[in-house]
């Protein structure tokens, strides 16, 4: 059909040549013609211009990238506070044909100012916090399966920051959850109770590791009721290219934090095949860093 | 794609039996095609190969002395890696474009003119390996209803030509969709959607017979169809967006002066001032910040251009341009990405030569090349690249009657 068309296109350009040898048109007249079609192009290309504005804006705002399987990623961030008490932090990874969601849902001990820069997303202070997270609820989902972290009973404590040597050198408040609940589909899968370490229903089995290439780390949990529920973090540029690390110091953090992107995927016996695959841009999470910080940013296994 | 060749081919096959019905009449069929093949190279990527081609028949039927009828369609596809261009970054590995244009010029005396048009374009592209040219995220059409009035007279004995154009048009990206719609099914959903209105005035007069100069002026009003205003989060608010449509207002203005000293060479200066503003804003995420009018700058740009014919065949064209783009409230980052108290700008030289020579008939050889330099009061790098050189080289062929 196309080859057809195609030569159809030909005879029918090679006809009208043919037809309108004979034109009485000027030299003049074919000049001015010429300008008029001019004149259309400057102006869709002033009109095209709008376009390439546009896609400077989502470059710049980091809202397209590509992920680890050579993917474009479509990323939108939000921060909206649904309660007097509460910060919720949103952000959509959408591809061509899914798109995955992430929230994360802070419950603070008393209602926030207008003001939340200083009191978003802590887990370290250096001095007793006036303002801290009591429960914090991280969702993730491809809009069928969903993963729930659930943090319950949280509150700063104060720990002693010690040297090398076991001299105490400062302290710190960090923030202590006492429950940590897992739900896969709506299924308690594990739930801890972290001042005296027991499980609910029972202790699973886990076992993790880095691949081969650096810059990726795996975990499965061997549930109770013979399911598995396995994780995979990837530290990857905008254009999806792993970082190939080994070891990661607070300063490796930082420049990771700052740099580039973690894209997370989850599966689990419950999905059936299917994954969750998010794509975050963590530079939210390293705003604080209170002297003699644990992790340089915020905890990162409250969000992975 | 099938269906896209057959809308391109239908639709010259319509232009070309409309033509031959107004064989009587007098007309011209103008032809434009080129074929280029290219090597662009930047200081933040490896050098990439690329092509692009064009074909653009016009055809002008002239009724009667008042009437005049035309079209014009042009077809383009380029393939290119990942480049970064003058204004943003491109992505797009492959793109073709199609454009008609149907008009009719209408004489009302010896020194007004009337000429309205219908516009239709339809840009398909190609960025990453899960998209093809169907699917393709900045995919987009627009339709659009163009006149404009021109108007000839004279001032001191010198010829004068006024031209007013008001163009309203509507932008698609049919495969845009917002994120935050798609989740919880409010807020915007076809968030780059818009219509627009575009006015424009130009005035331009010979000066003698070596000197002539112009002046446009040009507005466009941007009205989104969907998307929203964001606000800063407020209390008791689990929703992002005000009530407000997003809006933009755009005002360009281009002062022209051309001088040909000499048969063999003519120059043009141009500056260029724009100013964009808007009331959509922005809350950055990653550093908790609002920033009202996101999109509002003002562009100083400036240019001089040099059309040197050497002797009869050869045909040379130099051009310099500098351009300072200052936006208005966004900041610039700092090595770490944080904001510092500076207004984000960007400083941007090019320089591009184009050579020509008409090998046979119609067809012509040409060359071109484009060099680049930017500057930025922005270090931070890792998403956008505003501190950069860059230089595209370029031979091909020009076919045109």
């Amino acid at each position: 059909m196309v080859k057809r068309l195609t030569i159809l296109g030909i005879i029918l350009v090679c006809t009208t040549r043919v037809t309108f040898l004979g034109a009485e048109i000027n030299e003049f007249e074919r000049e001015r013609f010429r300008c008029e079609i001019a004149d259309e192009r400057h102006d869709l290309e002033f009109d095209r211009r709008e376009v390439c504005q546009m896609k400077f804006w989502d470059a710049r705002l980091n809202k397209v990238i590509t992920d680890i399987h050579g993917n474009r990623v479509r990323i939108e961030e939000f921060i909206t506070r649904p309660e007097a008490n509460q910060i919720k932090f949103t952000a959509l990874s959408k591809r061509k044909n899914r798109l995955d969601y992430f929230w994360f849902l802070q419950e603070f001990n008393k209602n926030l100012p207008k003001d939340i820069r200083e009191i978003a997303f802590r887990c370290e202070w250096s001095e007793y916090p006036e303002f801290y997270p009591v429960k914090q609820t991280s969702y993730k989902s491809n809009t069928v399966d969903s993963l729930m972290y659930l943090f319950q009973g949280q509150q700063p404590e104060e720990i002693e920051i010690r040297d090398t040597y076991g001299d105490i050198v400062g302290y710190l408040y960090f923030l202590f959850s006492s429950r940590v609940e897992i739900w896969v589909n709506g299924i308690l899968k594990r739930a801890t109770d972290l001042s005296t370490f027991e499980f609910e229903p029972a202790e699973p089995e886990w076992s993790s590791g880095e691949y081969e290439n650096g810059g990726q780390w795996h975990q499965e949990d061997y549930y109770w009721n013979n399911t598995y529920f396995r994780r995979e973090q990837y530290i990857i540029n905008d254009s999806g290219e792993v970082l190939k690390i080994w070891f990661m110091s607070i300063q490796d953090i930082e420049e990771i934090y700052e740099k580039y992107n973690m894209e997370s995927i989850y599966t689990a016996s419950e999905f059936n095949g299917r994954t969750i695959d998010i794509i975050l841009v963590p530079k939210l999470f390293l705003r604080y860093k209170p002297e003699h910080s644990l992790f340089g940013a915020y905890d990162p296994y409250l969000l992975f | 794609m099938k269906k896209i060749l057959i809308w391109c081919y239908v639709t010259i096959s319509i232009i070309l039996f409309v033509e031959m019905t107004y064989s009587e009449s007098k007309s011209v069929f103008l032809f434009h095609s080129e074929i280029m093949e290219g090597y662009y190279d930047s200081s933040k990527q490896e050098g990439k190969f690329g092509y692009n081609a064009s074909l653009s028949p016009s055809v002008f039927y002239k009724l009667n002395d008042k009437n005049t009828l035309f079209s014009n369609y042009v077809v383009s596809y380029e393939e290119t890696d990942q480049v970064i261009e003058e204004e943003g970054v491109r992505w797009t590995d492959r793109i073709l474009a199609q454009t008609v244009i149907l008009g009719h010029i209408y004489k009302l005396s010896e020194r007004l003119e009337n000429k309205v048009s219908v516009i239709g374009y339809l840009e398909l592209s190609q960025g990453t390996k899960d998209e093809n040219l169907s699917t393709g995220l900045y995919n987009y059409w627009d339709i659009g209803l163009k006149d404009e009035i021109r108007y000839r007279t004279g001032f001191k004995n010198k010829p004068l030509v006024f031209r007013i154009g008001y163009k309203f048009y509507y932008r698609r990206f049919p495969n845009y969709e917002g994120l935050y719609y798609l989740i919880y099914k409010k807020g915007p959903r076809w968030e780059k959607d818009y219509f627009a209105n575009r006015i424009s005035a130009n005035a331009e007069i010979l000066l003698n017979e070596k000197t002539y100069s112009s002046v446009q002026l040009t507005y466009l009003w941007k009205i989104y169809t969907d998307d929203l205003v964001m606000v800063i989060p407020s209390v008791e608010e689990d929703y992002p967006y005000s009530t407000k449509k997003r809006q933009e207002h755009v005002l360009n203005f281009e002062l022209s002066y051309n001088y040909s000293p000499w048969r063999w060479l003519s120059s043009n200066v141009m500056l260029s001032p724009e100013w964009r503003r808007g009331n959509q804003n922005y809350y950055d995420t990653d550093q908790l910040v609002f920033i009202p009018y996101v999109y509002d700058y003002d562009l100083y740009s400036g240019s001089i251009n040099f059309l040197i014919k050497p002797w009869e065949k050869l045909l040379w064209q130099i051009g310099y341009k500098c351009s300072y783009k200052r936006y208005t409230n966004t900041l610039a980052y700092d090595k770490d990405g944080d904001y510092t108290d500076d207004k984000l700008y960007k400083l941007d030289h090019s320089i591009n030569l184009n050579v020509s020579y008409p090998v046979y008939r119609n067809i012509s050889v040409v060359a071109s090349c484009f060099w680049d330099f930017s500057l930025s009061n922005t270090e931070y790098e890792r998403i956008y690249g505003y501190n950069y050189q860059s230089a595209s080289y370029g031979l091909g062929i020009n076919y045109k009657f």
